[in-house]
């Protein structure tokens, strides 16, 4: 087998279209739908939070309400999340070049990291004035029934549900830390890998 | 914005006319079919999240794979663990050609991709770009560097690649 030249390579490059025209359209489509979606975000969070927050002041509390409450909770945080991350996305697609665009995401996995490891400082001490402030309303204010008050609110199955979902909490901020981490830590190799590219495109390496 | 052409349109055209070179670059990034069919659906929601920021001043194609390069670079970065060796499918197949011509061009083809795939990124990019057939201007505008340094970058993504490939056969 002959050694092909940079012609050869770019003819065999070229060639390899991968995938179908078809797929390639309907995933084009699909772009511009979530794209047209996403557009739309901010309009539809004040929508949901205007349209869940009228039927809770004027409807009783029962088992619907609280249905729909989780739901809309949930429907919130997706939806805040995803505007984030497509603004995220919207931001770092500004620079100019892939070294700045690289420095930019740096910047934006730091302010994240610094982020979750801020949550997870403050989880635990809010939680615990959480809890006192619980078992103070159950016991009164009253310092010597505080305890009392504890004990009460430990007792009771509501409590440790709020528990595990602060523990499922926790244990999704520390996994997005650790992913945040992993993150910084290949973007900062790839920060490496363009300054030292840059210096070997100026000769000094 | 500054260009001539609605946003749909210019999608239109982006999504017509760049399917070789974002599925390409995609390639360059990701082994995986799943994961790049991800990838490239990630490349076209920012190609059209950054519309409204072309202004014409170079071509649709040159913003297309710069757009694709910086999406796959997040992609690169974002992955929780080491990318899986996977076998590049058979359907990178092209023209009608005989059994035995169309094989060895499928080995060469796979032989090629896989070389790329071990390049460090900066000079995947450079070496991408070539390959599509970008000028040196065009890979200055999306590279951020100068056509000078463009060329010398090449050359060394050019030899890195000869000698991968050569490791390899």
């Amino acid at each position: 087998m002959r050694e092909p030249g940079f012609e050869d390579l770019a003819n065999l490059w070229q060639d390899a279209e991968v995938g179908d025209r078809a797929a390639f359209e309907a995933l084009a489509r699909r772009a511009r739908l979530k794209g047209r979606l996403l557009a739309y975000a901010d309009f539809a969070l004040v929508l949901l939070l205007a349209g869940g927050l009228l039927p809770g002041i004027v409807l009783a509390p029962n088992p619907m309400t609280i249905a729909a409450a989780v739901l809309l909770l949930v429907a919130t945080l997706w939806l805040s999340w995803t505007r984030r991350r497509y603004r995220q996305m919207a931001a770092t697609l500004n620079t100019s070049d892939p070294a700045a665009f690289v420095e930019s995401s740096v910047a934006y996995a730091r302010a994240n990291l610094r982020r979750v490891n801020l949550s997870l400082i403050l989880t635990g001490p809010l939680v615990a004035t959480a809890i006192v402030f619980k078992a103070a309303k159950r016991s009164r204010g009253g310092l010597e029934t505080l305890p009392q008050g504890l004990l009460e609110w430990v007792s009771e199955p509501r409590s440790w549900i709020g528990l595990a979902v602060v523990a499922l909490v926790v244990l999704f901020m520390l996994r997005s830390r650790r992913r945040l981490r992993g993150e910084l830590g290949r973007l900062e190799e790839l920060r490496l890998d363009y300054e030292r590219e840059k210096r070997r495109d100026a000769g000094i390496e | 914005m500054a260009v001539n052409g609605s946003k749909e349109q210019l999608f239109a055209q982006v999504s017509s006319s760049c399917m070789g070179l974002i599925s390409r670059i995609a390639l360059s990034y990701e082994a995986d079919p799943p994961l790049r069919h991800e990838l490239v659906q990630d490349i076209l929601l920012a190609i059209w999240v950054a519309l409204p920021n072309y202004r014409g001043e170079a071509s649709v194609k040159t913003f297309a794979a710069s757009i694709a390069q910086k999406r796959c670079i997040s992609h690169v970065s974002k992955r929780a663990r080491e990318p899986r060796q996977v076998e590049l499918s058979t359907e990178l197949a092209s023209a009608a050609e005989l059994p035995d011509e169309l094989a060895l061009r499928n080995d060469q083809q796979r032989h090629l991709i896989e070389s790329i795939q071990q390049l460090p990124i900066p000079q995947r990019e450079a070496i991408v770009l070539c390959l599509e057939g970008f000028s040196y201007g065009e890979m200055a505008t999306i590279l951020g560097i100068s056509p000078n340094a463009v060329m010398t970058r090449c050359q060394r993504a050019k030899s890195n690649l000869r000698s991968i490939m050569g490791r390899r056969s």
